[in-house]
């Protein structure tokens, strides 16, 4: 069996891939707005995944922990908030895309990628 | 006076988001944005320098108090040298780009002001909240917090074409949030390898990791780190292979809001370039990297100007073409062409608005910017056109002005780093720069009028000429008085090399 | 035929093909061959930074790229083709350059 935080790295990258094809093949607007939503999906697992720790436990120092036994168990709090902000840019990012694509639509009464071409 | 640094940045904010709240009030939304645009440049100049934490937690070095508690095991490690909280760091480089940065934003947010009849709250809202973000950017010693307002600049500029009202805007920031949705998680990712091997998101707790042997500074990941940062660089920058998109963004953007969104690129291209720098001063690699793609930038950007047919795009790909120079600059890293890479900067932010603004006026005479179908523009407004002409020989670089100072530190710098031939193709770009705004201004002003060619307004707002003339006065400043700002660079170069 | 007939000769392919409204004047085919001849040195003088790694591997260059820059004339027509709004044309560049730095940058000597 593959350890968990390299399966997600993989995952991580696949996610990334398959995006940055997505973007670039896919003719339709909102498919490149859900390949760039793998994109960015996959840096934040990448990030997640860097702060897991085998059989580590939350960051939340409860009453009774002896604090030295909270410092090697706990896993890394930083890429969990970083993440947590990186996902809120990214809906906010797409919201806007989507926005401009709804406009868009209602102009050229068309989705594919083609009224970008010019 | 440290908790000015902060309000730097939460000033425009604040100011943004009641602006979008007061949204047709139009005398309230005036006053209010005025103020504070004009406070935005003031800021900077009585500031004290230092670091500001948020959070209020200095490293524990720095804080007795909280040291007294922690065992000795600690107290005695390089942990106690660690940023606990997001860091801004504000010193004299840092006070002349927000200065710069806030007189672009002024003149901008006051033209826009005096141009409309109904101003838009929302839109002095895009302008506050991209200022605010590249403020950030500028100040941040957190590479984290960095790209969360790298995200809200490029947000908030991709709002300000699409308030433009200018055919093609809403297809231009669609591909802008397009290409921003590959490369700023690329940037992203490069942060997140830094985090995995290091462990910290604080560039000077990273730089002290890697140059005091506590990480194993050959590893391999800090290349890929570099390429992801240097990636984002591009982006942020608009140098190839994002120079075309920059270029349409500055073509649909408002005259003044194009001045001012390609002071954000300058800022941006600084301060990103700045933090790549001090991150891999020590890998070569990095530094052939950033001259490569400057020269691309030069080459690419200023030969397609001299191909355009709309003065709008030409000046968006002269304003791409002239940031190679900061480039260079930056990738020959001495601590000369360093120095006038950055006053390069400075110099450029403040040309470019002036020309941004200069080509509005025509658009707004005649709404026309195709230059086949324009001349004979001298006799309207010849005093116009006299600034115009003053700004294009500022921008190629003619004595005695501010770039003819920075261009001519960086050539030296180039023999002197051993790279004549950068040397000879900076003087050749430039050359064929002044050629490009002569190609421009001879059509539009010089040549006869052509037959069906309408001038609508006669009159241009003399909120425009007043900035332009401003903007021409601190160039001929820095132009007699370079050490003005070539001074203030020395606290951010030490800290380089 | 000589530099100045190929070079109008694609400025009016391009200019039907894009059907832009512009005419071929002395200014645009001036500013196409100033493109030109600035693509063309700019390259040039690139290539000569090569010296810094081997002299030898810099004439092999020059020569080579030379050959093919004078063989492809007319080039900035050909960039002008490739740097427009289209937003195809947009994401391959920027994800050749993508592929092209990452590789670079990661099998390049960390001590180059």
């Amino acid at each position: 069996m593959i350890p968990v935080q390299l399966a997600s790295f993989f995952t991580a990258a696949a996610l990334i891939l398959i995006g940055i094809i997505g973007v670039f093949f896919i003719d339709n607007l909102i498919k490149k707005v859900i390949a760039l939503s793998f994109i960015s999906d996959g840096v934040n697992l990448f990030l997640v995944t860097l702060g897991y720790k085998p059989g580590g436990i939350v960051y939340i120092y409860m009453p009774g922990m002896s604090s030295s036994w909270f410092a090697q168990n706990a896993s890394y709090p930083l890429p969990f908030a970083l993440v947590l902000t990186s996902i809120v840019i990214g809906a906010s990012t797409l919201a806007v895309m989507l926005a401009i694509i709804i406009i868009l639509y209602h102009r050229h009464g068309s989705l594919s990628s083609k009224i970008l071409e010019d | 006076m440290k908790s000015l640094i902060a309000l730097m940045v939460i000033l425009p904010i604040l100011c943004g988001l009641l602006l979008n709240l007061l949204h047709k009030k139009d005398r309230t939304i005036k006053i209010l944005a005025l103020t504070v645009a004009i406070i935005l440049p003031i800021i900077p100049l009585i500031a004290s320098y230092g670091a500001y934490y948020f959070g209020g937690y200095p490293p524990i070095a720095e804080n007795p108090t909280i040291a007294e508690y922690l065992p000795a095991y600690i107290t005695r490690s390089y942990l106690v040298k660690f940023h606990p909280a997001i860091t801004y760091i504000f010193n004299s480089a840092q006070r002349i780009f927000i200065f710069i940065l806030g007189i672009v934003a002024f003149l901008a947010i006051f033209t826009s002001l005096n141009e409309v009849k109904k101003p838009s709250g929302v839109y002095s809202f895009l302008m506050f909240m991209a200022t605010a973000a590249v403020t950030a950017i500028v100040l941040a010693d957190d590479i984290f917090n960095l790209y969360v307002f790298f995200e809200i600049a490029a947000i908030s500029q991709a709002g300000i074409i699409l308030s433009s009202n200018i055919k093609g805007s809403y297809k231009m920031a669609l591909r802008y949030l397009f290409l921003g949705g590959v490369a700023a998680p690329m940037l992203l990712l490069g942060v997140a390898l830094l985090l995995g091997a290091i462990g910290n998101v604080n560039i000077s707790d990273m730089i002290f990791a890697m140059r005091n042997g506590l990480i194993d500074q050959g590893n391999p990941i800090f290349l890929t780190a570099a390429g992801l940062i240097i990636f984002g660089w591009l982006y942020g920058s608009g140098l190839p292979p994002f120079h075309t998109i920059k270029s349409g963004l500055y073509s649909k953007a408002l005259p003044h809001a194009a001045s001012l969104i390609q002071a954000f690129s300058v800022f941006t291209l600084v301060a990103l370039g700045i933090i790549i720098l001090r991150l891999f001063y020590y890998i070569p690699v990095v530094r052939w990297a950033i001259i490569i793609f400057s020269i691309a930038g030069m080459a690419l950007g200023i030969s397609m100007a001299i191909m355009q047919t709309d003065f709008k795009r030409l000046i968006g790909f002269l304003a791409v073409g002239e940031l190679g120079y900061i480039g260079i600059g930056l990738g020959l890293g001495t601590t000369m062409s360093i120095t006038a890479g950055l006053f390069q900067a400075v110099n450029e932010a403040l040309v470019t608005a002036c020309l941004f603004l200069g080509f509005g006026t025509i658009l707004y005479q005649t709404g026309i910017s195709e230059i086949d179908k324009l001349g004979g523009l001298l006799k309207y407004r010849p005093g116009v056109a006299g600034l115009m002409i003053l700004a294009g020989f500022i921008m190629a670089g003619i004595p005695p002005f501010n770039v003819f100072q920075s261009k001519l530190m960086l050539i030296e710098s180039a023999i002197s780093a051993g790279f004549p031939e950068l040397a000879i193709i900076m003087i050749l770009l430039s050359i064929v720069t002044f050629m490009t705004f002569m190609k421009a201004y001879y059509s539009i002003y010089l040549k006869p009028e052509p037959r069906g060619l309408e001038v609508k307004a006669e009159r241009i707002p003399s909120s425009t000429i007043f900035s332009m003339i401003i903007l021409l006065v601190i160039c001929t400043i820095l132009g007699i008085l370079p050490q003005l700002a070539t001074s203030q660079f020395g606290s951010i170069i030490h800290g380089l090399l | 035929m000589t530099l100045y007939d190929a070079i109008i000769e694609k400025v009016r392919e391009i200019e039907k093909k894009t059907r832009m409204e512009a005419r071929v004047t002395n200014i645009s085919v001036s500013a196409v061959l100033t493109a030109e001849l600035t693509i063309v040195s700019t390259i040039l003088l690139v290539i000569l930074m090569i010296r810094k790694l081997d002299v030898y591997i810099m004439v092999l260059f020059l020569l080579l790229v030379g050959f093919m820059l004078f063989s492809m004339t007319p080039i900035a027509v050909i960039l002008r083709r490739e740097q427009t709004d289209s937003f195809y044309k947009m994401i391959f560049y920027v994800i050749l350059t993508f592929g092209v730095l990452i590789t670079l940058l990661y099998w390049g000597n960390i001590n180059v």
